[in-house]
């Protein structure tokens, strides 16, 4: 089945898309730890942006403590693998290779993942097969420019749902890769965004969503 | 502030997530981190021992009818090559090599869309990716038994979905079930590497229902003792 991929006519482009030259990886495998904080220091919003919007804490504390604990895990992950790191520095490369930038983003997306199903927040959102077949489409509501109001309508949604959704449309990630970040089926993230679309909808303009 | 100042609606969702602005984490992130990077190794060596021998223990005692009944379902015959690297611990701590496939994922300064995930882990020695230009019988019981597997994941998935009761749960209960949880995370991640041989996917899976009977056996056990009063230690929690 082919992948549906939204009519969009600006795709997503990653935070997390920095360039990092590889004389620095090189000074990092080689255990200098003031070369690792230049890569934490390029890296650490993109990572804790990531969780905050993925766990859905970004209005409280716990939710800043939560993301906090997932850069920290993601960076020191990437500190201590970073010898298995067989990709290219930055994104020019002309070998195919992947950059680092992706793999940051991949651990940072795992870590994240791990702990909301460590807090139980996965298991209880269950896909509905027909829900892709409501395709979320039209012009976005007004409210959608509006950054607080959608961080709001955000937070209110599922949290299966609202990771789909960051990593569809935020970090460009594809249905069969989110399907394999998350063991579900590419059908599963094909509904979830499908439903979240329309939910996000609902939550901006609740007027129309009961007239 | 300019979030509300704006009056253009964004042309989609990847245009309005990517208005919002970028969340700044707490001030001393470094110093945790190099307090934490200091630290790691002793902290959690010593950590983790006790929990997983508790999980052990009371998991070989609580789940012995779930494990005899799922067992005696799923038991197919291994292929040759699982079994004989059944032994063979786990490596759920690698993370994942990739970037986005999404072929209209742009990437910093204009340069080309992100190359295939696969082209991360080609320098790896990992000759065993399955291919599907021979036919090969284990290639194919394997397929068979992976599906299986997914199959028996996603019951209990269901199962758990329906057993799990989160505001009332008792203490060891809680503990057992929250580490089977990262468990089962650690497994996910790694079978969210790009490139994975069919074997190791399998090993994978297997270690995935393997854990999530036994988190299936403690929840279900512990909705069956609440039903009958009864309960599995002497502290019951609340969650809410």
């Amino acid at each position: 089945m082919p992948t549906s991929v939204p009519t969009t006519t600006d795709a997503p482009r990653s935070s997390f898309a920095i360039d990092v030259p590889e004389a620095l990886l090189a000074r990092v495998r080689a255990g200098e730890r003031a070369a690792f904080e230049q890569i934490y220091r390029r890296f650490e919003r993109p990572v804790f942006n990531l969780a905050l919007r993925m766990l859905g804490g970004a209005h409280g504390p716990d939710g800043v403590e939560e993301a906090s604990d997932v850069l920290q895990e993601t960076m020191l992950k990437v500190f201590n693998k970073i010898g298995d790191f067989r990709g290219a520095a930055g994104t020019a490369n002309g070998d195919g290779a992947s950059p680092f930038w992706g793999w940051v983003r991949q651990i940072a997306v795992n870590e994240t993942l791990m702990r909301l199903r460590g807090q139980r927040r996965h298991l209880h959102d269950v896909a509905l097969e027909d829900d892709e077949l409501a395709v979320d489409s039209g012009p976005l509501p007004t409210a959608a420019a509006d950054a607080a109001a959608l961080n709001r309508a955000l937070a209110r949604l599922p949290t299966a749902t609202r990771s789909v959704l960051w990593l569809y449309h935020a970090e460009g990630y594809t249905h069969e890769e989110i399907a394999s970040l998350m063991q579900r089926t590419p059908s599963f993230s094909k509904s979830q965004l499908a439903r979240g679309g329309r939910r996000l909808r609902e939550l901006l303009e609740p007027e129309k969503a009961h007239a | 502030m300019p979030d509300t100042d704006r009056n253009d609606s964004p042309a989609d969702w990847s245009g309005a997530f990517a208005a919002l602005p970028m969340e700044t984490p707490p001030d001393g992130g470094w110093q945790r981190m190099q307090h934490a990077l200091d630290a790691t190794p002793a902290r959690r060596s010593r950590r983790q021992w006790p929990v997983w021998l508790a999980a052990a223990a009371i998991g070989a005692i609580v789940l012995v009818p779930v494990l005899h009944r799922t067992g005696n379902e799923t038991a197919t015959p291994a292929s040759n090559e699982l079994a004989a690297r059944k032994r063979v611990p786990v490596d759920t701590s690698r993370p994942p090599l990739s970037a986005s496939k999404r072929p209209d994922t742009r990437v910093a300064a204009n340069t080309e869309p992100a190359q295939p995930i696969e082209a991360a882990v080609r320098t790896e020695a990992t000759p065993r990716v399955a291919t599907n230009d021979t036919p090969d019988p284990h290639a194919a019981q394997l397929h068979d038994q992976l599906a299986a597997l997914q199959a028996e994941s996603a019951q209990l998935e269901a199962l758990l979905a329906i057993a799990r009761d989160d505001r009332v749960a008792s203490a060891s209960g809680a503990a057992l079930a929250v580490e089977l949880d990262r468990r089962i995370g650690r497994i996910d991640a790694s079978l969210s590497q790009p490139g994975l041989a069919d074997v190791d996917r399998a090993e994978l899976w297997q270690a995935r229902v393997s854990t999530m009977r036994e988190l299936a056996g403690i929840e279900t056990t512990q909705r069956w003792l609440l039903s009958s009063g009864e309960r599995y230690d002497g502290a019951l929690v609340s969650v809410d």
